[in-house]
C-alpha cells in the first residue's frame, strides 16, 4: 500500500438553492477542489461520485460532463449517510493501492424536504416494507426517540443533554459561513421546538439541505509536482457493514459503528487520545452521544457527562463537530461524508477562522447510514 | 378483538385465533444450527449464515424495551395522531418493533410487561396487524 495524501479540498455553501441544479453545485465544489490542489482536471484519473436522492442514472456523468468528460472511469456510488465517505474510502484504495495516482470524490445533494422514511422503492421486500410503513414505523427520527428514553433510563441522562447536543452544534455553526443554520440557540429554544416523535424535538433533528462537497486524494510521490509545502496523510479509510440483528442494537449503546472505529484506529496505529478534533454522525441529538462511546472517546453511559463537561466543544478537550455537524452544518445526504473532510482538512492546515483548534494534528471522520454501513477516516498532519 | 373477515397486514407474520378464549401468536423463525430466532422469519440466519431455520411460534409476552410518542405523521400510515410504538424484547431474543395500544400514553413505562393483541389500524379497515399492550395488574 502506498501512501495517500489529501491534495485539495472544495464545498459549496450548505443550504437551499432554487436557482442551481445539481450540477451547478457540483461543479461548484469540484472545481474549487482542483483550485486547491493545484492539479489540472486532466490529470485526474478516476472520479467516485455519490448521491442520494436523485435517482438518475450516471448522474456523476451529468456533473463531470459539465465540465467535459476526458474518458476516466466515473463511478457512481450511493451507501444512505455514508455515501460520500464511501466515494472518499474508494478513492483512497484506488490510490493506495496503486490503481490510479490522483483520484476525485465528490457528493452532490439537492435533498428532498420533510420527514425522511427508511424505506422506499421496489425491488427489496416490498410487502415486508409496506407492512412497516403501514405499522408507522417508517420514522427515522423514533429510532432515536427510543435510544433516547432507554437511554435516560439506563444512564440518567435528561432531555437536557441531548439538547445540548444541538445547541454546541449551533454555536460552532455560528462560527462557519458555510452552515445551513447560524443563529445561536438555546436549550429552551431546542425543547419548546415542535415536538416529532417524544421526546425528539424538531431542533433535535438534522435540516434536509443541498450542497456538495469534494476531495481529490493523491499518492504522496505524484503529489509532489503540484504542492511543495506540507501534505495531510490519509492514515484510514474503513468502510463496513456492522452487525445488526436487532433494533435494539446499537440504538442506545456503542456497538455497531464500534467495528469501524476499531479499525480505522488500528489501521492508522493511533488511538481515540491521539485524535485533536471529530466530525460525526449526528443526524438526532441522541446520535452524538452514541458515537462518543463508538469511537471509544468515553465508557459506554458516559456521553452525556463528557458533553456537560464542555470536552466536545471548541476549547474543550476533543472538540466535536467543528463545523455545526448534521444539525447545524447540515446534512447533504450524498455529500456530507465530504463536507467532514473538508472541516478536518481546514482545521489540521489551521485555515479553519474562528473556530479554529489550536494544533489540531489528527482528526477522524465517522458516517453512519441505514443501512447499516459505516465509514471512519483518520487524517492526520 | 378480532372479528370473521379481518385480513393479517402481511403473510406469515402472526396467527389468527379460530376458537374462543385462544390468543394470537407471533411467528418466528428459529436457527436450527445456533438457536438465533428471528421476527419476522428470516430465510437465512444472520448470525451463522446456514439455511437451516424452522418456524417457531413466540411468547405472546415482553418487556417494554423503549417506545415513543409519535406526533408527525410519516409515510404509508393512516391511523390515529398522535401514536405510541415501541421495541418490545421477547424472552426468545428478538427484541422488536410494535404498536403500543391499550393504555393512556402517562401510563407507558420502560421495562413492564407488555402482552400481544391483534388490533386494526384505520378503524374502517378490516387490515389488523400485531400490537402490545401493558398486561393489566
Ligand atoms: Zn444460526
Amino acid at each position: 500500500m502506498r501512501e495517500v495524501v489529501l491534495l485539495g479540498i472544495g464545498q459549496h455553501k450548505v443550504g437551499r438553492f432554487p436557482d442551481e441544479t445539481i450540477t451547478d453545485i457540483g461543479r461548484t465544489a469540484i472545481l474549487e477542489a482542483l483550485k486547491d490542489a493545484g492539479i489540472e482536471y486532466k490529470d485526474i484519473q478516476a472520479a467516485y461520485f455519490t448521491n442520494r436522492d436523485e435517482r438518475t442514472p450516471c448522474l456523476g456523468q451529468h456533473v463531470l460532463g459539465t465540465i467535459g468528460l476526458t474518458g476516466i472511469p466515473i463511478i457512481n456510488a450511493e451507501n444512505a449517510s455514508p455515501s460520500a465517505s464511501t466515494a472518499f474510502v474508494m478513492a483512497y484504495d484506488a490510490v493506495a493501492t496503486g490503481q490510479y495516482d490522483a483520484a476525485l470524490a465528490v457528493g452532490a445533494e439537492k435533498t428532498a424536504r420533510g420527514l425522511r422514511v427508511p424505506v422506499v422503492g421496489v425491488g427489496v421486500n416490498i410487502n415486508r416494507m409496506m407492512a412497516m410503513a403501514k405499522q408507522g414505523f417508517a420514522v427515522i427520527p423514533g429510532m432515536f426517540a427510543l435510544a433516547m428514553r432507554r437511554r435516560m433510563k439506563d444512564f440518567g441522562e435528561t432531555v437536557e443533554q441531548f439538547a445540548q447536543v444541538a445547541v454546541k452544534n449551533r454555536k460552532h455553526a455560528h462560527l462557519n459561513p458555510y452552515a445551513h443554520y447560524q443563529d445561536v440557540m438555546t436549550i429552551e429554544d431546542v425543547l419548546n421546538s415542535r415536538l416529532i416523535c417524544d421526546p425528539v424535538t424538531l431542533f433535535q433533528c438534522c435540516p434536509t439541505s443541498e450542497g456538495a462537497a469534494a476531495a481529490i486524494l493523491c499518492s504522496k510521490d505524484v503529489a509532489k509536482r503540484y504542492k511543495s509545502d506540507g501534505f495531510t496523510i490519509v492514515a484510514s479509510g474503513v468502510l463496513n457493514t456492522p452487525v445488526s440483528w436487532s433494533p435494539a442494537l446499537g440504538i442506545t449503546t456503542a456497538g455497531l459503528d464500534k467495528m469501524a472505529a476499531d479499525e480505522a484506529y488500528n489501521m492508522a496505529g493511533l488511538g481515540p487520545k491521539d485524535v485533536d478534533i471529530i466530525e460525526l454522525h449526528d443526524p438526532f441529538t441522541a446520535s452524538e452521544l452514541i458515537h462518543y462511546e463508538d469511537l471509544s472517546l468515553c465508557e459506554v453511559g458516559e456521553a452525556g457527562k463528557i458533553l456537560s463537561e464542555g470536552k466536545t466543544e471548541i476549547g474543550g478537550e476533543i472538540p466535536v463537530n467543528t463545523d455545526g455537524g448534521l444539525l447545524s452544518r447540515g446534512h447533504p445526504i450524498g455529500a456530507t461524508g465530504l463536507y467532514q473532510i473538508v472541516e478536518l482538512e481546514l482545521q489540521l492546515r489551521g485555515q479553519a477562522g474562528q473556530r479554529q483548534v489550536e494544533g489540531a494534528k489528527v482528526g477522524l471522520g465517522h458516517m453512519e447510514g441505514l443501512g447499516p454501513c459505516a465509514t471512519v477516516i483518520i487524517l492526520k498532519r | 378483538m378480532v372479528e370473521q373477515g379481518m385480513k393479517p397486514i402481511a403473510e406469515g407474520l402472526f396467527t389468527i385465533p379460530s376458537l374462543p378464549g385462544e390468543q394470537p401468536r407471533l411467528i418466528g423463525s428459529k436457527c436450527r444450527n445456533c438457536g438465533r430466532v428471528y421476527f419476522p422469519k428470516e430465510v437465512v440466519c444472520n448470525a451463522c449464515f446456514q439455511e437451516d431455520m424452522e418456524e417457531t411460534l413466540l411468547s405472546n409476552r415482553g418487556k417494554l424495551y423503549s417506545f415513543t410518542i409519535i406526533h408527525q405523521k410519516p409515510m404509508a400510515y393512516s391511523g390515529p395522531m398522535p401514536y405510541a410504538m415501541g421495541l418490545v424484547s421477547l424472552p426468545e431474543g428478538p427484541t422488536i418493533m410494535s404498536l403500543l395500544t391499550g393504555c393512556d400514553f402517562e401510563k407507558l413505562e420502560l421495562d413492564m410487561d407488555v402482552e400481544l393483541v391483534l388490533e386494526k389500524i384505520v378503524e374502517e379497515d378490516e387490515t389488523v396487524t400485531y400490537k402490545f399492550r401493558p398486561v393489566q395488574a
